[in-house]
């Protein structure tokens, strides 16, 4: 087994990681958590990818997951800023809570 | 940079952070920035048509180095792009200059105006992209400043809860987006759009890695489709659209979920096109999709008692219409060039007639202060130039024939009946039979029937509402009497977009 089959792999488990935490996680801090694990599972297989062919770092790709992880964090900040103003709204951080929207 | 048009509107933006920051003057900024934002827009616009006539005189395409330090980097531009871009502008340009009445009591006026700028950039910058970087870069741009808009009456419980649930789906489609750039990656060996095409096309994927490429296709659909709002990925959208203030209830249900359907052509144009797959399996599975969407679009939006909850769905139903296009498109061909064009030119429509009834609503809202139609009831008589706009936007989204809507949705019906899919034909039209119930209900009820006594104080529209509206209203009319310049416009886009040989040919 080389390191791009367990790059790809561990990528693939960390997306579906994610998805789980998205679907069966009601706190909306856990929330933000699964979108970012979801994006460092797909920079992951990006990375892999473009590590595999000759042995070294295709820049168009590394430049494309430093991105990425900038924009991830851009998202954690907005989210975790949403969060809080909800917080202050209903003075708690379960999501089937927040139904008046119908979730 | 990035053409000017998406510098002048990134400039403007950042011009009116710093004069909100640094302006000792602590009262209401609003009709000030606003004046400059709506500047903003029209100099961008202008300069649109100028790079509208490079792209003519070179022929169809032209590529930029965007930036020369990422080699990697490139901006293409043909006419697909131009198309889209020019309809972003001009609904980002209308919600703009509506804002500077309908934002007047709220605050953080600086914010606002340089996030809708921003938002504005990131879509031009979308559809102006040439490869994965940029347009990951300004997809998240667009995203980012969408949710932030969504939730901007922060002071409210609805908007936070909305743009929650906006960000956490649509983060999590710019996720898979992202695997799926992973993937074509993999395959193929580069990030340019051109590139992956030429690559598609040269072979670059072997049959035992097509189920591959049918993977990447499917999760690049459901990245870009949460953005679209396809049906089962819908479910945000009927919450945020309403949740926001008004003109960006205009740009999301008018442009912003255009930016999906841009995205989700020119990738199938690019991976299905050449890869050459089995047609008539994408165009079918589209096609259920596309029944899928309009008619859940229309059936709910038949149940809802929120005014700007209804619009919301439906523009799902729209959308639904607008994927039917594409999956007649998909065929290939004459058939599937007119197909192209019928759904492109709903797409301009759309966006036109469902701004504009964003809008219009808006001002009621503006004036009554309440998003029910049964505290609306008879507003219309009370604003009767606004009312008459109204009319214009409700009869326009319902199909009435001296208006746009007809010309395009009668295109699509011809579309799918040259396509000899029949039983997509009887879908579209009992939907249009069910948007017909509740766009006449939502006419009967504001415009129809005697004012409440409630709606007395109500005085007539300003004249800031009443010119961006009324230039939308006029070209709702003007398309659906004139439309041979716009259905040129159209078919040249769709002409872009089954031609591309035309868009790899340039390195």
């Amino acid at each position: 087994m080389n390191v791009a089959t367990i790059g790809f792999a561990g990528g693939l488990l960390l997306i579906i990681l994610g998805i789980y935490c998205l679907a069966a996680k009601s706190n909306m801090i856990r929330l933000i958590l699964g979108v970012e694990i979801l994006t460092n599972g797909a920079i992951v297989v990006l990375v892999t990818f473009g590590a595999t062919p000759l042995g070294t770092l295709n820049p168009a790709i590394i430049s494309l997951a430093i991105l990425a992880v900038g924009v991830g964090g851009c998202i954690a900040a907005v989210g975790l800023a949403i969060v809080i103003q909800a917080y202050r709204h209903y003075r708690t951080l379960d999501v089937r809570e927040l139904k008046r929207l119908r979730w | 940079m990035f053409t000017w048009v998406v510098d002048i509107l990134v400039l403007f933006a950042i011009a009116i952070s710093l004069a909100g920051a640094l302006a000792r003057y602590r009262g209401n900024l609003n009709i000030p920035l606003g004046i400059v934002s709506t500047i903003g827009f029209g100099i961008s616009i202008y300069f649109w048509y100028m790079l509208y006539l490079e792209v003519q005189a070179a022929g169809g395409v032209i590529v930029l180095k965007a930036l020369p330090a990422l080699a990697s980097s490139c901006l293409r531009i043909d006419m697909l792009s131009l198309f889209f871009s020019f309809l972003f502008l001009l609904v980002g340009f209308v919600a703009s200059f509506f804002s500077m009445r309908y934002m007047e009591h709220d605050t953080g006026h600086p914010q606002y105006y340089a996030l809708l700028l921003s938002m504005v950039a990131g879509m031009v910058g979308v559809s102006y992209a040439g490869d994965f970087f940029t347009l990951f870069f300004f997809w998240e741009l667009m995203a980012i400043t969408s949710y932030v808009l969504v939730a901007f009456r922060k002071h409210l419980w609805e908007p936070v809860e909305a743009g929650f649930k906006y960000l956490v789906m649509s983060a999590a489609g710019s996720a898979l987006m992202l695997l799926a750039i992973a993937l074509l990656y993999g395959l193929t060996g580069t990030t340019d759009l051109a590139g992956i095409a030429s690559a598609i096309k040269g072979g670059a994927v072997t049959p035992t890695l097509k189920t591959w490429l049918y993977f990447a296709i499917a999760i690049i659909v459901a990245g870009f489709g949460v953005k679209a709002s396809i049906v089962p990925l819908h479910t945000w959208l009927p919450d945020a659209h309403p949740a926001a203030p008004t003109p960006i209830s205009a740009m999301l249900s008018g442009v912003v979920i255009k930016t999906g359907v841009y995205a989700v052509m020119r990738m199938l144009g690019l991976v299905v096109y050449p890869a050459a797959l089995d047609w008539t399996v994408v165009a079918v599975v589209v096609a259920f999709f596309a029944a899928l969407t309009m008619t859940v679009g229309n059936v709910m939006a038949l149940l809802q008692e929120d005014v700007k909850r209804l619009l919301a769905y439906s523009s799902i139903a729209h959308i639904g219409y607008i994927t039917l296009g594409i999956s007649v498109g998909l065929i290939g061909g004459a058939i599937g060039f007119y197909g192209f064009t019928a759904g492109l030119l709903h797409t301009m429509n759309h966006a036109i007639m469902k701004g504009l009834a964003f809008l219009a609503v808006g001002a009621f809202i503006h004036a009554a202060g309440t998003r029910k139609l049964s505290e609306l009831v008879g507003i219309g008589h009370r604003m009767r130039a606004m009312a008459v706009i109204f009319t214009i936007a409700v009869l326009a989204l319902s199909g009435v024939p001296p208006t746009n809507g007809f010309i395009s949705e009668l295109m699509l019906v011809l579309a799918t009946v040259n396509a000899g899919l029949y039983i997509m034909v009887v879908v579209m039209l009992a939907n249009i039979l069910i948007g017909f119930g509740y766009y006449l209900r939502l006419l009967y009820i504001m415009v129809w029937q005697s004012p409440r006594s409630e709606l007395a104080v109500v005085k007539g529209s300003s004249w800031l509402m009443l010119i961006p509206t009324g230039i939308l209203a006029a070209l709702c009319i003007l398309i659906g009497v004139y439309p041979a310049p716009f259905l040129d416009f159209a078919s040249q886009a769709a002409q872009a977009l089954a031609n591309l040989s035309a868009y790899t040919a340039i390195a």
